[in-house]
C-alpha cells in the first residue's frame, strides 16, 4: 500500500506551524512495511494526519492518494471496504464502548472477517496483562488498560496500514515496548505499515521519523 | 452485540407511546378506508342499495293553484315545459331527466263479473316512464297496437293501503301480490267520440314509482287516437343525479321550487352525511397517524442522535452503513409489524359491527378483508416504513461520514 500526500495544508494548522512541518505542504509517500514516526507538540496536527488518511477529515487543502486513489473522492462504501480490509487505527480517543465489556469489545471488530481465532485473542490479552478482566465493562477500565484493549482490537483485522495515534500515550515503557513488538509481529506477518504519531521523538532508529 | 450497543438511549415510555399513537392511527385510518371501501357503490350511485338513483320531482302545488284551477278551466297547471327539462337536463350535477307520460283520455276499470272483485268499477288514470325506470323486471312488459292486453304495474302501497287500511276496516279478504295479479281488469278507454276495452293485470308492484304504470307506448297510441292532447305537458319527472347526495342538486330543487319525494330526500341527506363522516373520520385517522409517524420519525431521529458517538465508533471499525442499519431496520420493521397485527383485532370487530349492521338493510356487497383491511394497511405501513428506513440510512451516513 501506498499513502501519498500532496501539498496537504489542513484548515486549523497555522500559517507559521505549515511552514516548519516535514509533512503539511509537502509531497511525501508513506509505503507498506515502512514504520513511520509523525512526532509533534500538541496542537500542530498529529490526530489531523491520521484522520486525514482514515477519511474522517475533509477540512483541507491538496489531495491525499491511497493506491492512486483520492481520499476525499472516496465514497462512503469505498472508505468501509479500505477500513475492513487495508487501514487499521487505534485513535487517540481510544473509542471503547463503554457499554460493552472488555472481550465483546474486541470480539465487535473481530466478528467482521473472523480474523483472531479464540485463542489467539486470548494469548493477546495475556500479552498486554489484561488477563481476567475480560469481563469488565470498557467504561470501569483505566485509559491505560483501555488503550491495550484498542491496540488488540486494531490488530483483529487484514490491514496493509496501522495508523497508532498516540497509542501508547497512557502505557509505561515496559508495555509500550511489549504492545510494539506485537503491532511489529503482526505488520510483519501481513508486510503492513506502521504509522505512530507521538509527542516525543524518543523511539528507536529503524523508524522513519517525520516532524509535523 | 451491535444491536447492545445501538439500543442505548430507547426510552421504554416513549416508544410505547409511540406504538399506541401507530396503533390508533391505522385503527381509525384503516376502519375509515374499509368501511369506505364496501359502500363505495353506494356513494358512487353504482348500486341500487338505497334505490337513489332516481329522483322523482314535481312543482310545488300551492293553496292559490287550487283556487285557479277551480274557477278557470283554462288556468295552467303546474306542468313542466319543454325550457325547464331542457335546463335540468344541463346541470352538470344532473345525468338524465325522464319524463311521466300522462294521458289525455278518460280511463275506467272493472272486474270480471265472477271474478273474486265481482262488481268493481273506477275511474282511473294511468301513466308510463321510459322502460328502464321500472324497477319490477318483466319479460311481458310491453304493449303493441292491436294488443287487447296492457300489463300494469302498482304501487307497492297501493296495495298496503288495501290490505291493512281499507281490507282490515271492511272485514274483506287480505290478498297478495300474487293473488292481485291472478285478477283480471276490464280497462274502458274514451275520447274523440270512440271507446275500447282492453285486458289489464297486475304484473308487479313497485318500491319506487307511485303511480299506476303501463307501457309507455300505449300511453302514446292513446293520447294520439283517444286523447284531448297528442303530447301532454309532464306534472313529474324522474331525475338522475350524478351523485343524489350532492346539496347542490336539492339546493336547485328549493330554488325552482321543485318538490321532492322526501324519502328519497333523506337517504341523500344521510347518504351526504354518511360520506362527511366517513372523510372526516379519515382525515382524522390520517391526522393521527400523521403525528404518530412524526413523533416516530422524530424519536428514531433523536435516538440516532444520541447513538451517534456508538455509530461513529462502529464506522471507524469497518461496519457499513447496511451493518449499523440492520438493526433498525428490524426494529422499525417488527414494531410496525406489531402494531398492524394489533389493530387489525379492534379493525375486525368493527368491520364485524358495520358489516352485520348493514346486512341487516340488505346490503351485501362487501370486499374481502384482504381487499379492504389487509392489502391497503399493509400498503400503508410499507410505504411509512420505506420512508423511516430511508432516514435512517440517510442519518446514519451523515453521522459516520
Amino acid at each position: 500500500m501506498e499513502i501519498r500526500f500532496s501539498d496537504i495544508i489542513p484548515v486549523p494548522i497555522p500559517e507559521k506551524d505549515i511552514k516548519q512541518s516535514e509533512v503539511w505542504n509537502r509531497d511525501i509517500c508513506f509505503n507498506a512495511a515502512e514504520m513511520i514516526l509523525i512526532y509533534a507538540d500538541s496542537g500542530k496536527g498529529k490526530t489531523t494526519l491520521v484522520n486525514i488518511i482514515f477519511g474522517n477529515r475533509k477540512d483541507y487543502s491538496g489531495d491525499v492518494f491511497i493506491d492512486g486513489t483520492n481520499v476525499s473522492q472516496m465514497k462512503y462504501d469505498d472508505i468501509s471496504v479500505l477500513r475492513r480490509n487495508k487501514l487499521s487505527i487505534v485513535p487517540q480517543g481510544i473509542a471503547l464502548f463503554d457499554e460493552l465489556s472488555m472481550i465483546e469489545n474486541i470480539r465487535i471488530k473481530n466478528r467482521i472477517f473472523n480474523f483472531k481465532t479464540e485463542t489467539e485473542i486470548s494469548q493477546m490479552i495475556k500479552l498486554l496483562g489484561l488477563e481476567g478482566f475480560e469481563n469488565r465493562k470498557a467504561a470501569k477500565m483505566s485509559f491505560g488498560q483501555k488503550q491495550r484493549v484498542s491496540i488488540i482490537r486494531a490488530l483483529c483485522q487484514p490491514f496493509e496500514f496501522i495508523l497508532l495515534d498516540e497509542a501508547f500515550s497512557h502505557l509505561d515503557v515496559g508495555n509500550t515496548e511489549i504492545a510494539l513488538n506485537l503491532i511489529k509481529s503482526e505488520a510483519n506477518k501481513q508486510n503492513a505499515g506502521i504509522l505512530l504519531t507521538s509527542l516525543s521523538s524518543d523511539f528507536n532508529d529503524e523508524l522513519i521519523k517525520y516532524r509535523v | 452485540m451491535i444491536w447492545k450497543v445501538l439500543k442505548n438511549n430507547i426510552k421504554p415510555t416513549q416508544m410505547a407511546g409511540t406504538f399506541f399513537g401507530i396503533m390508533l392511527g391505522l385503527c381509525i385510518l384503516m376502519g375509515a378506508l374499509s368501511f369506505y371501501l364496501d359502500v363505495r357503490p353506494v356513494f358512487e350511485d353504482k348500486e341500487s342499495f338505497w334505490k337513489d338513483e332516481y329522483i322523482i320531482i314535481n312543482k310545488q302545488i300551492k293553496l292559490t293553484d287550487t283556487y285557479n284551477q277551480l274557477k278557470s278551466d283554462t288556468v295552467s297547471k303546474p306542468l313542466f315545459t319543454k325550457a325547464e327539462i331542457e335546463n335540468l337536463r344541463n346541470e352538470v350535477y344532473i345525468k338524465d331527466v325522464a319524463e311521466f307520460s300522462n294521458c289525455s283520455f278518460m280511463i275506467s276499470a272493472f272486474s270480471d263479473n265472477d271474478g273474486p272483485l265481482s262488481g268493481f268499477y273506477t275511474d282511473l288514470f294511468l301513466e308510463a316512464v321510459p322502460d328502464k325506470y321500472i324497477d319490477v323486471n318483466y319479460a311481458n312488459w310491453k304493449w303493441e297496437e292491436n294488443s287487447d292486453f296492457i300489463p300494469a304495474i302498482l304501487p307497492k302501497t297501493y296495495l298496503n293501503l288495501y290490505n291493512f287500511g281499507f281490507a282490515q276496516s271492511q272485514n274483506l279478504p287480505q290478498v297478495s301480490e300474487e293473488g292481485v295479479g291472478l285478477v283480471k281488469f276490464t280497462i274502458m278507454i274514451q275520447g274523440q267520440g270512440k271507446k275500447q276495452k282492453f285486458e289489464t293485470r297486475i304484473i308487479g308492484f313497485s318500491d319506487r314509482i307511485n303511480t299506476i304504470l303501463v307501457p309507455e307506448d300505449f300511453i302514446k297510441w292513446g293520447n294520439k287516437n283517444f286523447g284531448t292532447d297528442i303530447d301532454p305537458k309532464p306534472g313529474r319527472l324522474i331525475v338522475i343525479a350524478n351523485d343524489p347526495s350532492s346539496p347542490d342538486l336539492f339546493k336547485y330543487f328549493d330554488e325552482h321550487k321543485y318538490d321532492v319525494n322526501k324519502n328519497q330526500l333523506s337517504n341523500s341527506k344521510a347518504l351526504a352525511f354518511l360520506k362527511i363522516t366517513t372523510t372526516i373520520v379519515l382525515i382524522i385517522g390520517l391526522i393521527i397517524i400523521s403525528l404518530a409517524f412524526a413523533l416516530m420519525f422524530i424519536s428514531v431521529q433523536l435516538l440516532l442522535y444520541r447513538n451517534n458517538q456508538n455509530i461513529r465508533k462502529l464506522s471507524m471499525l469497518g461496519y457499513t452503513i447496511n451493518n449499523i442499519s440492520l438493526p433498525y431496520n428490524i426494529m422499525l420493521v417488527l414494531f410496525f409489524v406489531v402494531s398492524f397485527a394489533v389493530a387489525l383485532i379492534p379493525l375486525f370487530i368493527f368491520r364485524d359491527f358495520y358489516s352485520s349492521n348493514l346486512m341487516l338493510l340488505g346490503y351485501e356487497k362487501f370486499n374481502t378483508i384482504i381487499t379492504n383491511i389487509i392489502m391497503p394497511g399493509a400498503g400503508f405501513v410499507v410505504i411509512i416504513v420505506g420512508l423511516l428506513l430511508l432516514m435512517v440510512r440517510t442519518q446514519i451516513k451523515k453521522i459516520s461520514y
